[in-house]
This record gives C-alpha cells, sequence and structure tokens, in this order.
C-alpha cells in the first residue's frame, strides 16, 4: 500500500505559490532577472528523477531551456512556423499548365522563396479552384490586432533582414549578422531596417491575395480559411497540421502539404547598408516563433524535488511522444523521437494510430523537422524583460500598416521609437546586458 | 434482527453502493486511468505510461500539493490538455496531489509575475 493512502493532504495555504509555470519561452529575461526560477541541472543525475532526452532535443530549440550553459525549462512543446500548402491543388497538372503559361516557369511544389508564394497566391486568388462555384483565396493570414498576427510578420521578415555571418561559420552572431530585434552593441531597434520595412510591404502586397476580412481575422478564423478549403496557402504554428485530420474541422484530409518557411530572393545586408538579390540562392532563415509552452520551477516553491519529478516524467520519450501524436494536446514536435529516420525513430504507424492521414503526417512532420534542424542560419528569439511588450506595440504599429493608416516606414519608425521608450525605461544598459545573454553575443569574439 | 445488526447491515449496503457509484465515476471519467480518454487514446496511453522512466519517487512526497500554473486550454485542450490526461496516473505513482491552474492567454503574464513578486498564488 502506498503511503498516500493512509496521509492526510495538508490543508491549503492562502499564500500558495505556483510550483511549477507552464509559460512561454519569452518569459526568461523576466525569470532570469528577477531569479524567480531554478536551475535544474542538478536533477539530472538523482535517482528518484525520470530521465528525458535532452542530446536528443533540437539545438535550437534546447538553447530556449537555457540560460548561461543552464537548463531551467523541461522540455515539452516546440513551436515555429511554417508553411503549409494544398498538395493536390498546386500538383494538379492543369493548374500546372495555366501557371507555367502565365508565369513562364514550372510551378513549384513546394514553393522554395516567398516570391514564389506571391506568384502562387496572385495566380489562385480569385478563381474558382475548389470547384464550388464561388472566386476562391490565394492565401489566409490573421491580421486582426491582438490575434498573434506580427508573427507573420516576424516569420515572413527574417529572410529579408537577417544576413549569415561570412566568417565561415554562417551562424556566427555579430553586430551584422543574423540579428533581428535590436543592435547588439547599443540596443537601438533594428525594426525598421530597410529590410524589415521591405517585409513589411511584401507582406502587405501578399494579403491582397486573399480573403479582405483578414484584417479582422484572429488565429482560429484564419486557420479555418485554410482548412475547410477556401485558401491554398497558409504559413502557421504546428495547430494547423494536427487540425487537417480533425474531420469536425477539416475538408482537407488527405490533401495537405507542408514545407518549411519560405527564403527570400532578396534581403538586406546591415554591414554593407545594401540590399542583395539572388533567385538562385535565396536567403534561409528558420524561426523558433512562438512560445513553445514548457515547465519551470518557481525558486519560492517548497515543492521543487516533486515539481521537477512531474515535468520530467512528462518530458519522457514515451509521454512526449503520445502528446505529440494526439494533435488536441497543441505539443508540436522538435526532438528525435518525434521526426522520422534518419534523424528520428518515429514511425508512420506510430501517428496513423493517432489518426493521422499517412500523406499528412509525412508532409507534417517532415516539413517541421526541416524548419527546426535544416536552416543554415535561425531567427534569434527575444527573450528580454518587456518582451511581450515589444510585441504588442508591433503588434498594433503593423495594424496600422496594413489596415492602411500608415506606411511600412512610418509603422515600423513608430515602432522603433516606441521600443526605444520601453527599452530606457526599463533600463538600457541592463536590457542589453540581458539581451546579448539571451541571443548568446559576445563582444569581439573571434 | 437485532436494531445494531440493521443498522449494520444498512451502514455496509451503503458503503458499497458508495464505493461502486465512485468506481463508476471513476470508470467514466478516466477510462483506462486517464481523463477524457477515447478508447484508442487509454490503449496507447497505457503503452507509454508503462514504457515511460517513472524514476524512483521518494516516499516523503505521498500527500504533499504541487500546483501548476498553465494556459488555458481546458481539461481536453492545448497545453493544459495533458496535464488533465496524465494527472491520475502521476499521483498513483508519487501519491502527491497535482492542482492545475489554468489562465487565459491574455492574462498568463500579469497572474504568473504577479504570484512571484506578492509570492500568493493567484
Amino acid at each position: 500500500m502506498r503511503k498516500s493512502a493512509k496521509k492526510p493532504l495538508p490543508i491549503l495555504s492562502l499564500k500558495r505559490v505556483h510550483d511549477i509555470i507552464i509559460g512561454p519561452s519569452w518569459f526568461y529575461g523576466d525569470y532570469i532577472e528577477n531569479h524567480w526560477i531554478i536551475p535544474l541541472d542538478k536533477y539530472f543525475d538523482d535517482p528518484r528523477m525520470p530521465q528525458w532526452n535532452r542530446p536528443g532535443i533540437a539545438p535550437a530549440m534546447a538553447q530556449l531551456h537555457q540560460w548561461g550553459g543552464k537548463w531551467y525549462g523541461v522540455f515539452n512543446d516546440s513551436d515555429t512556423q511554417l508553411f503549409y500548402y494544398r498538395k493536390d491543388v498546386l500538383t494538379d497538372p492543369k493548374w500546372q499548365a495555366k501557371f507555367k503559361a502565365e508565369y513562364s516557369y514550372d510551378l513549384p511544389v513546394p514553393p522554395k522563396t516567398w516570391q514564389q508564394v506571391r506568384d502562387i497566391a496572385k495566380f489562385f486568388h480569385g478563381k474558382d479552384w475548389n470547384g464550388d462555384g464561388q472566386a476562391d483565396n490565394g492565401i489566409t493570414m490573421h491580421l486582426k490586432v491582438g490575434g498573434q498576427g506580427f508573427a507573420h510578420f516576424v516569420a515572413l521578415s527574417a529572410p529579408f533582414s537577417i544576413s549569415p555571418s561570412h566568417s565561415g561559420d554562417p551562424t556566427k552572431i555579430d553586430r551584422y549578422h543574423n540579428v533581428y530585434w535590436f543592435d547588439p552593441e547599443t540596443m537601438k531597434p533594428l525594426i525598421n531596417s530597410p529590410g524589415h520595412v521591405r517585409a513589411l510591404e511584401f507582406l502587405m502586397e501578399l494579403s491582397h491575395y486573399g480573403s479582405p476580412a483578414m484584417l479582422g481575422w484572429d488565429l482560429s478564423t484564419a486557420w479555418d480559411d485554410f482548412l475547410t478549403g477556401k485558401a491554398v496557402m497558409v504559413f502557421s504554428w504546428g495547430d494547423v497540421g494536427s487540425l487537417a485530420e480533425d474531420p469536425q474541422r477539416s475538408a482537407i484530409r488527405g490533401k495537405l502539404g507542408a514545407a518549411g518557411i519560405p527564403c527570400s530572393e532578396e534581403w538586406y545586408d546591415l554591414e554593407t547598408n545594401k540590399f542583395i538579390t539572388d533567385a538562385k540562392n535565396p536567403n534561409c532563415v528558420g524561426n523558433l516563433m512562438g512560445a513553445s509552452w514548457h515547465g519551470v520551477i518557481s525558486s519560492l516553491s517548497k515543492n521543487q524535488d516533486l515539481a521537477y519529478h512531474f515535468l520530467a516524467w512528462q518530458a519522457t520519450e514515451p509521454i512526449n511522444f503520445w502528446n505529440t501524436a494526439y494533435g488536441w494536446t497543441g505539443v508540436n514536435p522538435g526532438a528525435e523521437w518525434q521526426f522520422f529516420p534518419p534523424r528520428g525513430k518515429a514511425t508512420i504507424e506510430d501517428y496513423t494510430l493517432a489518426g493521422y492521414e499517412v500523406n499528412d503526417v509525412k508532409e507534417f512532420i517532415n516539413a517541421y523537422e526541416a524548419n527546426i534542424y535544416n536552416y543554415p542560419i535561425m531567427q534569434t528569439y527575444l527573450r528580454i524583460p518587456g518582451t511581450p511588450e515589444y510585441w504588442e506595440i508591433l503588434d498594433v504599429h503593423l495594424s496600422e500598416a496594413v489596415t492602411g493608416q500608415s506606411s511600412p516606414q512610418e509603422s515600423l519608425d513608430r515602432t522603433a521609437k516606441d521600443w526605444e521608450g520601453i527599452t530606457h525605461r526599463l533600463g538600457l544598459e541592463n536590457q542589453l546586458k540581458i539581451y546579448q545573454q539571451a541571443i548568446n553575443y559576445q563582444k569581439g569574439a573571434p | 434482527m437485532s436494531y445494531k445488526t440493521i443498522i449494520l447491515l444498512s451502514l455496509t449496503i451503503f458503503l458499497l453502493t458508495a464505493c461502486g457509484t465512485v468506481a463508476s465515476i471513476e470508470e467514466k471519467n478516466y477510462p483506462g486511468g486517464f481523463y477524457g480518454a477515447t478508447e484508442s487514446e487509454a490503449k496507447t496511453a497505457r503503452l507509454a505510461a508503462d514504457l515511460s522512466d517513472k524514476g524512483k519517487p521518494d516516499p516523503d512526497w505521498a500527500g504533499k500539493i504541487l500546483t501548476v500554473a498553465v494556459f488555458s486550454g481546458g481539461s481536453k485542450g492545448g497545453i493544459s490538455g495533458p496535464l488533465y490526461f496524465w494527472r491520475n496516473e502521476w499521483e498513483k505513482s508519487t501519491g502527491a496531489k497535482l492542482i492545475i491552474i489554468e489562465i487565459p492567454f491574455a492574462e498568463v503574464r500579469e497572474k504568473t509575475f504577479t504570484d512571484f513578486v506578492t509570492e500568493t498564488g493567484t
């Protein structure tokens, strides 16, 4: 008999704190700065604790659970924005012939660049490609203020505004390369750089090839435009891949195509202050845009050991894989046990048992893997104090641009100005120090 | 039949009925031991739970209460749903209790940060 059957439960204290927070990765700056959470490395060899496979986690994703070389978070969910399309429509010979006649190149399946995505969206928008007698949409986005629409811009703008290092290691972060949010020397916002502005202009053009109602759509409404077969393409989180299998919500089961987030044929180099254009060798930047919800342990908790046990058990391969296989959990893949060979060890049957259609799960899981592992460089993740506030400001000013209240340049200039205000209010010197830590920037490092 | 015997018999019948009711509620809400599971989910979850490393839970954890604050997706929804699903299994292995505090997306920052600052569960 276990002791729990006889031992009375303690009376709930009015001063009980949360032992565990399962929160977004962008809270880390606040967590660390205020010493609100504890490092977890001391538990890794504790025989009381379940063992979970840290080396098996995608390196970029593992970084989000660490700070200063120590683990603070326990793996759970992995977010990235990837690209979805209607495979049946884009591979239809009738549409392929018409596209080639109009654009003088083969319809790429999947499209590799945002410029190709634009052509495809423009081509299909307004045509009755689903045969319901009505004009359909090329692309769908969620552009409502407060509807997480800024995530579209962040993912799309990365390959327009980030350039790889020329040092021999393309991932090396210096003042001009692999930076997206702020100048790591001065904390001056980069959000209104020419690359970011060009990306916003591009996003606004792309928005013309979908329903005009997109300006008021939240996440779920935008997804439904794709899931109900009204839009050819969408770029968003992993939820779309699992929702496509839900018979209550999806009309596209078995027709899903998915790929890594597109690259850009033009991008801005902060060092030379010039745009580079190269359609044959586009600039490809992976992203971890999203919360990647995972557990951390409060430094105020009186049950830290117990808290770690729960989180570690959830992170074990069998439990974490189960959560990934059942889409309703909202847990998305980011470790080798969730991907197919040769990198991973999951099987198609593992997923079809949970309700996936064979084509769809191959598309979805392989695209996810590509997005997290296969890009030459990754967009840095913003996790400094005030991150939610910086993002809310960006969200509001982006909306001003897409609704025509201001130009892309004006919108992003206002964002930069407001960001500087937040930075100074929170303390420039400290924000800069934490930003450098957060993106692993080392001044003058070889 | 004495008065005492009647009372004892009544009490016994009541307890057996109550236990049966509890058992049926348990089976209804926790198919296979997993909250809200479908038949297929219960089967695959049992396999996953049996394969998972559970460590060697400290006997002193029995009876403790663990509180988790999580983005509110509901008991069968995103991110919070798995906590409900696996809670029963984890409580059985550790003897501890898991309390799930759901917080709407827009309030996650305010409520969790306030918790840290004021040292109160909000």
